[in-house]
């Protein structure tokens, strides 16, 4: 089943083309990857579809409805979450109060509900809690529930990050470049989270620049070159693909 | 940390317990009773700014929302009659209907630029009162506001008595500050702080960022507007120069030196600093350059602000006593 | 409305528009390249005013060496200021700053009360005479400090184009991180900036007191002025000081004298606050966040 389908897409800053009619579509359940160039339109893309841009030109539908003028609170309502490629955390906040954060929208809350302390909201809050701590258990952060985001370890914040859009209960995450800086264990740990992550049914579109995480995870690769769509296939295709060589000029693109 | 926290809590109860037996302590000295009434004034106004500050902002217009409650309250007294009772919350009502109105334009801005747009609010604000003579009076503001009366079962308070005034002030100023602790407490608050962090990552879990920058600007605005109306029928004169940008930056001044992390900060400038000012008072310019000098040698060398004390004490004992085992 | 007194109002909005684009483009300058809110600026310019009126009005020495020791004064003073309070807040809120330049105004201001005195004051002039333009009484002294200003933005202007300094304040004005990778230092640049920034308030106080005159608290309304034309322009902008400087002296010049300063106010705020919300980067300046 489709769940996001992008049609004839285009954003422009000024002169600039970042995107130019794009269009692809994602299926529930799979893991897509989307790689390219530095540059090609991908960060832009991301923003594009969660709602920090307004596209130009062309739609984006998710699970049938238009959401391409959508600010990103309603984006992020409609179940599609990101990360960011520069790791952006409540710094300041301890870890499970991160994820508490990103529980806010599937909990009961309203303003003179948390005025008063009604008992709905206490319990709202404890269930808020109990839900946070579940997710920091999948995500393989328990140890660190109450020390500060901003003093854990960077492959550690980058789970962390993750764990903050898990929590906002996602239909669609979008990962951008989620093992940047890793070291191979990290880097494995984490491709071991995405599966899991995959595995409670949660479809995710990948940025990422390791080919080796791309080509051993992802179910299909959409490759984008100065914002169009160059190929797109199986890692087993795309790997034969000659465009996709040729636009990376055979740089690491060789990796099994 | 909950040893800290029942420590603050019994700090909270002592001041609050000491404020209200405050006239007896002093004998019912009227100036003492006078710098009371300011502080609270100043506590308000000071938290209330700290309100908005929780999501990242400080709100140079503040005093001009001040202003225009204390203009609504004093304007339905003089030409309606009407009592501060009633006035207080249309005043709070309108104070907080302009905000809400400003704040959808205004919460477009971030950063510098939005220190600088509320800054052209507030001095709008008080120019409009300057320029229409006919309904506010120009310059020369507004004169002859009265404090309100009690006649109801037997009970017969007149509020020019200073003693009633300061516990009206007392209590105003009790309910803001508690209202403000339990916004800050809740989620909205979590939320607030959490916009304050980082406003990109709260929108993208499916916060509405928009919307709660205008709920706690209008929010702040409406305590602003309430002590507005309660500063004009204490001193039953007003005009544009009591609400321009100094007032704003006096209680910038206090949220900065008390501390700009948790409520206590704004509470503890705005006391300590109405205080220091009040004995400065003879020194005359003198007393302005030490506010300067208060000021930049907090954030130079106590950052924190005047909350942090304790810990920084608790801190440098601990250590002493390290270096003595 | 009869002509000389338009001609009148254009001449008086071109003298004031290029005094206060002096002063704008100081804080400009300041704000481009450290990013914070001098608040204080303005005080600058009343301090600049006050070492001319002493050097001429008091010690009598030459008018227009006067000028000159009173921009280098407060280059000195700017700079020491800098190096003192503001270098270590550096990278901080600019909350922390702006409370800084905000207890600054607490001290100057009021330390200028107590030094200078309450009494207003004049710098005497030291061109006489005038000449008649369309039916307008045109002083040459208004002419001189035209002239005088036109040209010291000028050679700002060239300082900022053809020096290293000049070049490496534009370089870090633009983008502070790339031109420290560049091997810019950025820290001398910091503190050049702010007395270069502080001496232009001054020069400007020195010729707006010689026009006028001067008292302890005008500082506060040039800060006003400043920030005004600052926002109008861009922050950060250069020409757009300018072009801000004299787009804020024509309301001020032909509001103020049909209508009201109160009005000429108004529109002023109103004007920045439209800005703000729907072209923060003003009229030619950049985008920052």
């Amino acid at each position: 089943m489709q769940l996001l389908a992008i049609d004839d897409l285009s954003m422009r800053f000024g002169g600039l083309t970042a995107i130019n009619d794009l269009g692809f579509s994602v299926d529930q359940g799979e893991i897509r990857g989307l790689i390219g160039p530095n540059g090609a339109g991908k960060t832009t893309l991301f923003n594009v579809i969660s709602g920090v841009y307004k596209p130009s030109k062309g739609s984006i539908t998710f699970k049938g409805t238009e959401i391409g003028t959508m600010k990103p609170h309603r984006t992020a309502r409609m179940g599609i979450v990101r990360t960011f490629q520069s790791i952006t955390l409540f710094k300041n906040f301890s870890v499970l109060k991160n994820v508490m954060i990103g529980c806010h929208l599937n909990s009961n809350y309203s303003y003179w509900g948390a005025l008063f302390n009604t008992a709905k909201t206490r319990s709202s809050e404890q269930e808020n809690e109990s839900r946070a701590r579940e997710i920091l258990e999948f995500m393989g952060l328990t140890q660190y529930v109450d020390d500060l985001a901003a003093n854990l370890p960077h492959g550690h914040q980058r789970a962390l990050g993750i764990a903050i859009a898990m929590a906002a209960e996602p239909e669609l995450l979008m990962l951008d470049e989620p093992c940047t800086g890793m070291n191979p264990d990290e880097t494995a740990e984490m491709v071991n989270l995405i599966n899991k992550i995959r595995d409670r049914g949660v479809t995710i579109l990948l940025i990422e620049h390791d080919m080796k995480v791309v080509m051993g995870i992802c179910d299909k690769i959409t490759v984008i070159n100065f914002g169009t769509k160059i190929a797109e296939g199986t890692p087993a295709e795309i790997r034969k693909d000659e465009l996709v060589h040729e636009a990376y000029l055979g740089s690491d693109f060789d990796a099994p | 940390m909950t040893e800290n926290t029942k420590m603050a809590t019994g700090v909270w109860v002592a001041a609050v317990a000491f404020a209200f037996l405050l006239p007896v302590i002093c004998g019912y000295d009227k100036y003492i009773l006078h710098v009371g009434i300011t502080i609270a004034f100043n506590i308000a106004l000071a938290t209330s700014m700290w309100l908005i500050w929780t999501l990242g902002f400080i709100s140079f217009a503040h005093a001009g929302f001040m202003g225009i409650g204390a203009y609504t309250s004093a304007l339905l007294f003089t030409s309606l009659g009407w009592s501060l009772w009633i006035n207080m919350w249309i005043a709070a009502a309108v104070a907080a209907l302009f905000a809400f109105v400003i704040s959808i334009p205004l919460m477009r801005t971030r950063a510098v630029y939005f220190f600088m747009a509320s800054w052209a609010v507030g001095e709008v604000i008080k120019r409009v009162f300057a320029y229409y003579r006919g309904i506010f009076g120009g310059w020369d503001g507004i004169f002859n506001i009265r404090p309100p009366k009690i006649d109801i079962f037997g009970l017969d308070i007149n509020f020019t008595s200073r003693v009633a005034y300061y516990y009206l002030a007392l209590v105003c100023c009790a309910l803001i500050v508690f209202a403000i602790h339990r916004i800050i407490r809740s989620r909205t608050g979590a939320i607030y702080w959490s916009i304050h962090e980082s406003e990109i990552l709260a929108q993208h879990v499916g916060i509405n960022v928009l919307k709660h920058k205008v709920i706690a600007f209008t929010t702040a605005c409406f305590f602003a507007g309430m002590t507005g109306a309660l500063y004009a029928h204490y001193h039953t004169y007003i005009n544009p120069k009591t609400f321009d940008i100094w007032q704003s930056e006096f209680s910038l001044v206090h949220i900065i030196v008390g501390g700009l992390s948790t409520l206590n900060g704004p509470v503890l400038g705005a006391t300590v600093l109405t205080i220091v000012d009040e004995l400065l008072r003879p020194a005359g310019w003198y007393r302005v350059i030490f506010f300067g000098v208060v000021i930049i040698l907090t954030v130079l060398f106590l950052p924190g602000g005047l909350e942090t004390v304790p810990a920084r004490v608790r801190a440098l004992v601990a250590r002493l006593r390290g270096r003595s085992d | 409305m009869a002509l000389d007194e338009f001609t009148q109002m254009t001449l008086t909005g071109i003298n004031l528009g290029l005094m206060y684009a002096l002063i704008a483009i100081g804080l400009t300058l300041i704000f481009g390249i450290m990013r914070i809110i001098q608040y204080a600026h303005g005080e600058f310019y009343m301090l600049g005013a006050y070492v001319l009126y002493y050097w001429s009005s008091v010690l009598k020495l030459p008018y227009w060496l006067g000028i000159l020791v009173s921009a280098g004064t407060i280059f000195v003073i700017g700079a020491v200021l800098q190096l003192v309070l503001f270098r270590p807040l550096h990278g901080k809120n600019i909350l922390y700053s702006l409370a800084v330049s905000m207890g600054l105004i607490f001290i100057i201001s009021s330390g200028g009360l107590l030094t200078f005195g309450t009494v207003v004051k004049g710098i005497p002039s030291v061109v006489t005479g005038g000449v008649s333009v369309l039916g307008a009484f045109y002083t040459y002294e208004r002419m001189v400090i035209s002239i005088f200003s036109a040209t010291l933005i000028l050679a700002l202007w060239f300082f900022l184009q053809r020096t290293t300094t000049g070049m490496a304040m534009r370089a870090v004005s633009e983008d502070p991180e790339v031109s420290s990778l560049q091997g810019i230092n950025t820290r001398r640049i910091h503190w050049i900036a702010f007395g270069l920034g502080s001496a232009l308030a001054a020069v400007a106080g020195c010729l707006m007191g010689t026009l006028l005159s001067i008292v302890p608290t005008m500082g506060f309304i040039a800060t006003v002025k400043a920030f005004m034309i600052v926002i109008l322009g861009g922050l950060g902008s250069v020409p757009g000081a300018l072009i801000g400087g004299l787009i804020i002296g024509f309301i001020d010049s032909f509001v103020t004298t049909l209508i009201s300063a109160d009005v000429a106010y108004i529109i002023g705020f109103v004007t920045i606050f439209v800005i703000l919300v729907f072209k923060p980067s003003g009229l030619f300046g950049q985008q920052w966040d």
